[in-house]
């Protein structure tokens, strides 16, 4: 008779040997599987971007256009009387003349308190030609945006998976794109002070003295948003920082979010090319769902 | 335990690496797992490989209250009982024998080489009642301690113990009839 300890040994210590070459392969389709929902995920995540800025705040813009009238003809609000302070109606009207524009966006993600995921675009703006966003994650980049409401075209093109998305807009969308686009930074400008806010007093952002104001009213900001915040350089009034917080729907739950536009050159050239996708031949065209 | 939360930690942070270390510090302890569940090497390398696939699919779902260890084992453990429910039905409808066949041919490589000593010992394990057979293999093999193991077959740590006192004893009888033959 065998005492237990040895039993137990017995089936504590029995080995097996794998086959090494179906065990790379085995690895090989996990990662592959991995690397296929990363992918998924922030395919998810930019058209939950996508849909955010095609619908829900197009509509409030419509309803804002009015106001913003009244705002450039004679809404003005000034600070003490011993400093420069912003003008705000000189600031949209300041900005509308202006032809192309470049600046920065980060976008965050939050799944958890501690886990959150964020996007970095580099975002061109030309009233001639549309908007161009190019998106990295990681320092990668991940998907380029092209919204062109005069071709009555709009891309996705992500180059890692080689694929890419076109929309053809009808009329009545690409009046609004060229409207309202919401890469457009002018167009959160126009919404924050389409209706009241809270001054939010002076600041110093990089090195230069601004002023802020804020709206949280749901009226202006919209259902998915909560906060919108703009930061203008008391000296020129033209915007140094825009940011929005809300929550969008992003995996089956709504999940918080955070936009920060930033390091705005107004008024730079850009060259029609920087508007053309020129996809290549390779990639494959997907369409949407 | 720390190089694991930190995998963890790596892996939900969107790390292959650390996929491919969990992948390869835990994949033959849970293949061993699953073919002394099963005594079926073809099955279990299904289910280890179905399993991964799975876990990469959704790094998000991972939540940890104990070891990293206890929960792969756990979750191949759940799908083990799957797999035997399904052949329990196959096999009410005659199906196993012509799917195993099927199954066979299309795999003209193993993942898992072929043991003298796995096959005695997992042929004894199938004598044992199931739920004593999973108290030994998960304790003995997958290191899951005998309070998770109660957690996972609802039922009480007594009950636990008991069934793998009993299972011992029983696979040892097994053996030692087989080497005086």
């Amino acid at each position: 008779m065998r005492p237990a300890e040895n039993i137990e040994k017995l089936v504590k210590n029995i080995n097996i040997d794998t086959n090494a070459k179906i065990d790379e392969e085995v690895l090989g389709e996990v990662v592959k599987a991995f690397e296929k929902s990363k992918s998924k995920k922030t395919s998810a995540i930019e058209q939950n971007i996508w849909r955010i800025i095609m619908k829900s705040r197009m509509t409030k813009l419509a309803a804002a256009a009015v106001i913003i009238v009244a705002v450039i003809l004679g809404l003005t609000i000034t600070g003490g009387p011993d400093m420069a302070s912003v003008t705000w109606a000189e600031v949209i009207e300041k900005v509308e003349q202006i032809p192309a524009l470049s600046f920065d966006m980060t976008t965050e993600i939050s799944y958890t308190e501690n886990e959150k995921l964020s996007l970095q675009s580099v975002n061109y703006v030309a009233g001639d030609y549309g908007t161009k966003s190019s998106i990295y994650m990681n320092g990668e980049l991940f998907v380029l945006k092209y919204r062109l409401p005069n071709k009555k075209l709009a891309y996705q093109i992500r180059p890692k998976d080689k694929t890419y998305f076109r929309f053809d807009l009808s009329d009545e969308l690409a009046a609004k794109v060229k409207e309202q686009d919401p890469d457009d930074p002018r167009t959160w400008l126009k919404m924050i002070l389409s209706g009241d806010y809270t001054e939010l007093g002076r600041d110093n952002i990089n090195g230069v003295a601004v002023e802020g104001i804020e709206s949280s009213n749901p009226e202006i900001v919209g259902s998915n948003e909560r906060v919108m915040r703009l930061w203008v350089d008391v000296e020129t009034n033209l915007p140094v920082r825009i940011e929005v917080e809300g929550e969008g729907m992003e995996g089956g739950q709504m999940r918080p979010h955070k936009f920060v536009m930033e390091n705005f050159q107004w008024n730079v050239e850009l060259d029609e090319s920087v508007f053309e996708p020129n996809i290549p031949e390779d990639y494959k065209r997907l369409m949407e769902r | 335990m720390l190089e694991d939360k930190l995998l963890i930690w790596r892996f939900k942070r969107g790390s292959s690496d650390a996929l491919c270390r969990i992948y390869k510090k835990y994949k033959d302890n849970l293949l061993r797992l699953a073919s002394a569940l099963l005594n079926d090497t073809s099955a279990a390398e299904d289910i280890v490989h179905d399993f991964f696939v799975s876990f990469a699919q959704s790094p998000e779902k991972l939540k940890l209250n104990g070891s990293l260890k206890s929960y792969l084992a756990t979750c191949v453990v759940n799908r083990v009982r799957n797999t035997n429910k399904t052949r329990q039905r196959q096999e009410t409808a005659g199906l196993n024998e012509a799917e195993s066949a099927v199954s066979n041919s299309k795999r003209p490589e193993q993942w898992i080489i072929g043991n003298e000593q796995l096959r005695q010992l997992n042929d004894a394990l199938a004598q044992l009642p199931e739920q004593q057979r999973e108290v030994i293999i998960l304790h003995l093999q997958g290191g899951m301690k005998f309070k998770a193991i109660a957690e996972l077959q609802g039922v009480s740590i007594n009950t636990v113990q008991s069934r793998y006192r009993y299972g011992l004893d029983k696979l040892r009888s097994i053996l030692d009839s087989e080497a005086k033959l």
